[in-house]
């Protein structure tokens, strides 16, 4: 079910990449300020990740949305290429579905990788929920799978998962979601910039220092609340 | 931020602007000395260990391959320590070093990376400038290690490289120093995986001594890089590296993907890897040792010395394409490899700049003649190898060209002796040679007042010394049409000098060009020289 969104030219293959999602709640509940702050962010890291010559070669940006419908609003391409059109905030938080399209693009992605013969670090799915998902609830058959594979896919190493709880997200849901090693971090109130800013950071880090196992991310500092 | 700092040599320095700012300290300018910049480390970094490691490196600097004949720092090495106060390692602030302030210079990635190397300079970066970066910082890394001292951590964002191929080593505080004096050895702490020897794979970097083996396959990652469009000597695809998806990975499997004896079968080099057979059977060979061989057995990778005589030896035969004056290649290829890729791939990697470039220079290459040799426990040596002027017809009319030309005497007791030009446009420095120098520059000017344009010029420099006789041949030459016999194709870049390194023994070889930018096919003005060694009687 491969579709042509998916299949698109590795830029830069002679650098070691990093496929990245970022796996946007553009639900009804990030409607208001929440949302723009999204678009300026989105904005920011672009301007930031070009400032570092390594890491713009490195890091391999792809968005999905999930606001109503799942919707790849940029698939795989360097930052160069980078280009999303201003996202709106509508419709139910199809959480579930997004998680699952995003793994299954960083798997293809990952494929293409092999085939050309590009070196890659453990991909990135990063998560910015403001809501509950709606599309799953804890026990039905999309929760398990869902959650299965990304409890899977994070302790064999297909990829690092990250969640960030926005605004009146339901942390004890993506507390379950999320990996046991990695608990999702809350996002203080209106700290958008310091969240992409944190952003730009680790994802430099991690394109450049080769995404080791022994690597740290920065402290979360800044934006993060030390969930209790 | 005007902080005042003593030098350890008694002397002051005042801080100017902010240059740039790391995880361990700052650089500032040196108010009144634009050749200078100090680095202040932050208090969390410094430390006495710190302090005796920069001593020994600013008492025993090594030879910079081009300090004497390009005037350019090949090393940023700290030359003074600075201090809060008294000389004593508890005032330990941080050092000067020479300034890399030029913006030409950047990280080598932006220089092999094909895209960045696009962006920054278009296709004028051309293969001939790669393969001639990769030839100075074998130099430069030569230089290293005739004096002891290891990089450790070579990697594609700490060496600058400039439009003209002129490379600088920089963070060299984080090199691996060993006081000859008392054995104390002082450890490179930092490293990164792509360019780690495999021997020092998942080791600690500050707890493992580094070889010059160690940095010979830093050395030959970054070389392939520059020689190979970007990419690592181990990326690769297919079935024995299905597992390994990083870089480090796939250097800890150790296949080498491109055809050498001994290939395994299952592992291929990447799709958009540029053919293997771009490069000429010997530098195919030094890629082999170091990473087919060299990844078990560390001794058999080439040592940078072998690197930069096996590059410069071949690096006549790098030539233009007749199709396009950005695609330089190997002679022997019979057929311009970038317009096969260009066809097959439906883009160029060496892409025409914005604008429309002139038509390419044409430049001469004469070789010194060897004169009779004369008696003497000196010798004679030229050790500029050639370098040329271009002048375009928008250049100044009687505009003056210098230039210089090193002497030096690889004998063992004085040089002495004369100089004379025999062309009135052509002037010398001085006639006479300094026999308390064993290396010297004579200036030459080149004057072209009263020279006409549609011609040829040809003046001799006569060296007569105890240690023997040379000429050096100077011609400036206007050449319309196609290129006569012996003369050969420059293409057109910039206004700086370019460079391909001394010999690491100090007496080596230096090419030189000076080249104008946006130049337009018209009268050029070759100045060359060859190294020239006369015997002894």
């Amino acid at each position: 079910m491969s579709k042509l969104e998916d299949e698109v030219e590795v830029g830069n293959p002679q650098q070691a990449h990093c496929a990245t999602v970022l796996l946007l709640d553009t639900s009804g509940a990030m409607a208001g300020p929440n949302i723009m702050a999204l678009n300026q962010g989105l904005a920011d890291f672009k301007e930031e990740v070009l400032k570092d010559e390594v890491a713009s070669k490195r890091v391999d940006l792809a968005v999905v949305t999930f606001g109503g419908e799942v919707k790849v609003a940029h698939a795989f391409s360097s930052i160069d290429d980078f280009q999303v059109s201003p996202l709106t905030a509508e419709g139910a938080t199809r959480m579930g579905e997004g998680i699952w399209k995003a793994m299954e693009m960083i798997e293809k992605r990952k494929q293409q990788y092999r085939e050309i013969g590009t070196d890659y670090y453990r991909p990135w799915l990063f998560l910015i929920s403001a809501g509950e998902p709606t599309d799953m609830r804890p026990g039905d058959a999309k929760w398990d799978t869902v959650i299965k594979l990304v409890h899977a896919g994070e302790a064999a190493g297909k990829f690092m998962f990250f969640a960030v709880a926005a605004e009146k997200a339901n942390m004890e849901l993506l507390a379950k979601i999320a990996p046991p090693n990695r608990p999702p971090a809350r996002l203080m109130s209106g700290k958008w910039k310091e969240l992409f800013g944190w952003l730009t950071r680790s994802s430099a880090a991690n394109s450049t220092e080769g995404g080791s196992a022994k690597m740290e991310h920065p402290q979360t500092a800044g934006w993060g609340e030390v969930s209790v | 931020m005007s902080e005042t700092f003593k030098t350890d040599d008694g002397g002051t320095i005042k801080l100017g602007r902010e240059l740039g700012r790391g995880g361990e300290g700052s650089v500032y300018e040196v108010e009144g000395q634009p050749g200078l910049c100090a680095k202040i480390y932050a208090s969390t970094a410094v430390n006495v260990q710190l302090h005796d490691k920069l001593k020994v490196m600013v008492a025993y600097p090594p030879k910079d391959p081009t300090v004497e004949t390009q005037k350019h720092h090949s090393i940023a090495w700290p030359t003074r320590l600075l201090y809060r106060g008294a000389a004593d390692p508890l005032y330990f602030a941080g050092f000067i070093m020479p300034a890399i302030a030029d913006k030409d210079f950047k990280k080598a990635f932006c220089r092999f990376h094909p895209d960045g190397r696009a962006k920054h300079s278009g296709g004028e970066f051309t293969w001939r400038h790669a393969y001639t970066s990769a030839l100075n910082i074998s130099s430069a890394v030569a230089a290293i290690h005739e004096r002891g001292y290891c990089v450790g951590d070579i990697n594609e964002s700490n060496i600058l490289v400039s439009g003209n191929t002129l490379v600088t080593l920089i963070d060299c505080d984080s090199f691996q120093v060993r006081d000859a004096g008392t054995g104390r050895m002082f450890r490179c702490a930092v490293g990164k995986g792509e360019y780690t020897a495999p021997e020092l794979a998942g080791k600690v970097y500050c707890e493992v001594d580094r070889t010059p083996a160690t940095d010979h396959f830093g050395l030959a990652v970054l070389l392939f890089q520059f020689l190979m469009e970007g990419c690592h000597p181990y990326q690769s695809r297919g079935q024995l590296v299905a597992d390994a998806s990083s870089t480090v990975d796939k250097i800890s499997l150790g296949y080498f993907p491109y055809r050498h004896a001994g290939k395994p079968a299952g592992v291929e080099p990447p799709t958009f890897a540029p053919a293997f057979d771009i490069l000429p059977a010997e530098v195919q060979q030094l890629f082999v040792r170091a990473f087919a061989q060299g990844h078990k057995e560390p001794s058999a990778r080439p040592t940078s010395l072998e690197w930069f005589s096996g590059l410069r030896k071949l690096h006549k035969q790098v030539v233009e394409c007749k199709a396009n004056r950005r695609h330089w290649y190997f002679q022997q290829l019979g057929d311009c490899p970038w317009c096969r890729i260009t066809k097959e791939k439906g883009k160029d990697p060496f892409p025409a700049p914005g604008q429309v470039r002139a038509e390419s220079l044409l430049a001469q290459l004469p070789l010194a003649k060897i004169v009779a040799p004369k008696a003497g426990q000196s010798i004679l040596q030229i050790s500029n190898a050639s370098f040329w002027h271009l002048w375009n017809k928008d250049s100044v009319p009687g505009v003056k060209f210098h230039d210089g030309l090193i002497v030096e005497n690889a004998g063992g007791v004085a040089l002495s002796g004369t100089l004379s030009s025999d062309q009135g446009w052509l002037k010398l420095s001085r006639n006479s040679l300094d026999a308390n120098e064993r290396s010297q520059e004579i200036g030459l000017e080149i004057d072209t007042r009263g020279l006409n344009q549609n011609l040829s010029y040809t003046a001799h420099v006569e060296i007569k010394t105890n240690g023997g006789q040379a000429t050096v041949e100077v011609s400036i030459g206007a050449i319309h049409g196609a290129a006569p016999a012996g003369w050969k194709f420059l293409q057109s870049a910039s206004k700086k000098s370019q460079l391909i390194g001394a010999g690491a023994n100090g007496s080596g070889l230096v090419e030189r060009e000076v080249l104008l930018q946006m130049a337009v096919l018209a009268v050029g003005i070759i100045l060359a020289s060859y190294m020239l060694i006369t015997m002894l009687k």
